[in-house]
């Protein structure tokens, strides 16, 4: 880390609020499609600190007049969108389940328990 | 220590699965015996091969193999890496898909003879492409070395075996199923956010790399703790298992059996894979010992659940539980308290995936038996398989033979594993935990002469059954024969364990 850069900590702490707020909402909700949402809010949120760690890694290119110029680390930007492919094949997924389900036996909510767990 | 010739070899066992998958997916019906052979003898040979190197690597001081996928180097590029436990993982993961896949192979072509059941084709078109990519997922997973890696593998393989279960398309199994991807997202958020924060402090995803870096600090804690706790909540631990007995019994009989073995046993293997690479430094004897405990909780909880269970598959699901109990005592074991010697090391850590392996085979052919029981009756409640040994003989051999590798009764591979998992603890002077395995053992025990009782109680009533293939019945007894068998020569895979472990 070159100097204290404050935007990281901007970004970073939004993000780590979001993954929270998500998490809250994926423990709490009982309908399946607001758990699915509020994975995806919480993805949002660990993808923002994942971005914001970008400026914080960055690479000192010296050109040949000596001066500097800082470029952003490339790597969070691949996991980012590595990520963001994990997360909608997994929403997608997750969302045509529902559906299925819902098809499958028309309810208006979906009960809790109404398989043999234990 | 790189060998390049032979380093190849890795790729080729994650890509061979993969192009099995596109291949059964655009050809159809015409590929599925053809690539499951192709893919099933390629695996077993390259993962054979791969322990024949280990064995010649083991006097050298490394001992593993590292591939750079494209020949970028590290901070950038992702390597593989195997060492001997990778060897054996590889090699039981090759030898219980080849079995399962036969044996759904075989079970397709039993339902396409038999009317009365109900077989939607595109069931069938869906399962073969989800079969390799599941493969695949569990290959990479056994070779990966790098955090990032671990976590895109563990979702393409949250994915095709969630995929999977849906398959059976009943109510209960869909309800089953979200239950699993809610859980198995939230494990998979937790880590995710772990890796970025160890990203953000050491700028490297490598875990050789990583376990250069780290210091011990608070942020290291806490990227630890967040990725224990996802890894955890995928492994099933106790209080994390609610999802794992519906997921398991509902699912048909050869994705059972591959989930139950395999599965759930790689986020251990990637647990105990970050634990020793990375977070050494950390010293957390307070966290293995949490561990630890959590783990005999599942051994007690998930045998007395499964003593109470009315449903075949449900009592060997909740036996997955209690068995994977068993596994997270490698990390108090090795957490160095305030005992002098370390003679236990190596004890602990051969006894714990000896453990893995046997419970893996020993599973899948409970599963596969219990598929072939279903097949059979329609039915899979316990009190129905009254007399079924003099119908289904060499099922309820299998049975019976899986079941004395579950309790550990002496020649099996499960006996040799507690044996010496009870050694190292004994050595270790941690002697809390004797009595959550003895008596773990012991409900072990009650709950597979539970079912053994009613298989080869006598019955003068014969009861209508569908025909089966006899090829079924001889999968399931097969696996249950392997995992007899590795008791017997102790020599060469005890070896393969310790060549480039960590102790």
């Amino acid at each position: 880390m070159v100097e204290f850069d404050f935007s990281f900590y901007i970004f970073g702490i939004t993000g780590l609020i979001i993954f929270v707020i998500g998490l809250y909402g994926i423990i709490n909700k009982a309908a399946f499609i607001s758990r699915i949402i509020c994975f995806n809010i919480s993805s949002a949120g660990t993808f923002l600190f994942l971005i914001s760690t970008a400026r914080r890694n960055a690479i000192i290119l010296v050109s040949s007049d000596g001066s500097t110029l800082p470029v952003p680390d490339p790597v969070p930007h691949a996991m980012v969108l590595t990520g963001l492919v994990v997360a909608v094949a997994m929403s997608a997924f997750a969302l045509a389940l529902t559906r299925k389900l819902y098809l499958l036996q028309r309810p208006s909510s979906f009960p809790e328990e109404s398989y043999d767990i234990e | 220590m790189i060998l390049n010739d032979s380093s190849a070899l890795l790729a080729w066992l994650i890509i061979i699965p993969l192009a099995s998958g596109l291949i059964t997916f655009v050809l159809g019906r015409i590929s599925y015996s053809a690539a499951l052979s192709l893919t099933a003898l390629s695996t077993i040979f390259i993962s054979l091969k791969l322990s024949f190197i280990m064995f010649d690597l083991q006097d050298e001081s490394g001992g593993y193999i590292l591939h750079l996928l494209g020949g970028w180097e590290r901070p950038v590029g992702i390597a593989l890496r195997a060492d001997g436990l990778s060897a054996m993982m590889l090699f039981t993961n090759s030898v219980i898909f080849s079995i399962s896949g036969l044996y759904s192979l075989g079970s397709f072509q039993s339902v396409e003879s038999n009317q009365t059941a109900q077989s939607p084709v595109y069931e069938k078109a869906a399962f073969w492409p989800l079969w390799y990519f599941l493969w695949s997922g569990l290959n990479a997973a056994f070779l990966a070395s790098d955090i990032f890696n671990f976590f895109v593998i563990f979702e393409v393989i949250s994915l095709s075996s969630i995929a999977l279960i849906t398959l059976s398309s009943k109510p209960a199994s869909l309800y089953a199923a979200l239950r699993y991807l809610f859980s198995t997202l939230l494990g998979s958020l937790s880590f995710l956010l772990g890796v970025a924060l160890l990203y953000s402090m050491y700028g490297a995803l490598d875990t050789t790399l990583l376990g250069q870096r780290i210091e011990n600090n608070l942020t290291s804690r806490a990227a630890a703790g967040l990725m224990i706790a996802g890894l955890i909540i995928k492994s099933a631990l106790f209080p994390m298992h609610f999802w794992l007995p519906p997921a398991h019994s509902n699912a048909s009989a050869p994705v059972s059996a591959v989930l139950s073995a395999l599965v759930v046993k790689c986020t251990f293997f990637a647990l105990a894979r970050l634990w020793f690479d990375i977070f050494a430094v950390l010293n957390m004897q307070m966290t293995a010992f949490l561990l630890g405990t959590l783990g005999c909780l599942a051994i007690i909880w998930g045998s007395l659940q499964a003593l109470r269970q009315r449903r075949l598959k449900l009592l060997i699901a909740y036996s997955t539980v209690a068995q994977v109990g068993y596994l997270f005592l490698l990390f108090p074991l090795t957490a160095r308290l305030a005992y002098s010697g370390n003679g236990w090391l190596d004890e602990t850590w051969t006894g714990i995936f000896y453990h893995l392996v046997s419970h893996a085979l020993a599973k899948a052919s409970l599963f596969l038996s219990a598929g072939v029981i279903i097949f059979s009756f329609r039915t899979d409640t316990i009190f129905a398989l009254r007399g079924i040994s003099r119908q289904l003989p060499l099922t309820s051999f299998a049975l019976a033979l899986a079941g004395v590798t579950l309790i550990g009764l002496p020649p099996s591979g499960g006996f040799v594993a507690k044996w010496l998992i009870l050694k190292a603890v004994v050595s270790s002077g941690q002697w809390w935990w004797i009595p959550f395995i003895i008596l773990g053992g012991l409900l072990t025990a009650g709950y597979v002469f539970l079912m053994i009782r009613y298989v080869f109680k006598t019955s003068t009533v014969t009861r209508k059954r569908s025909p089966v293939s006899r090829a079924l019945e001889v999968w399931a007894l097969l696996l249950a024969v392997i995992s007899l068998l590795v008791g017997f020569r102790l020599e060469e895979p005890l070896q393969l364990l310790r060549t480039g472990g960590y102790f």
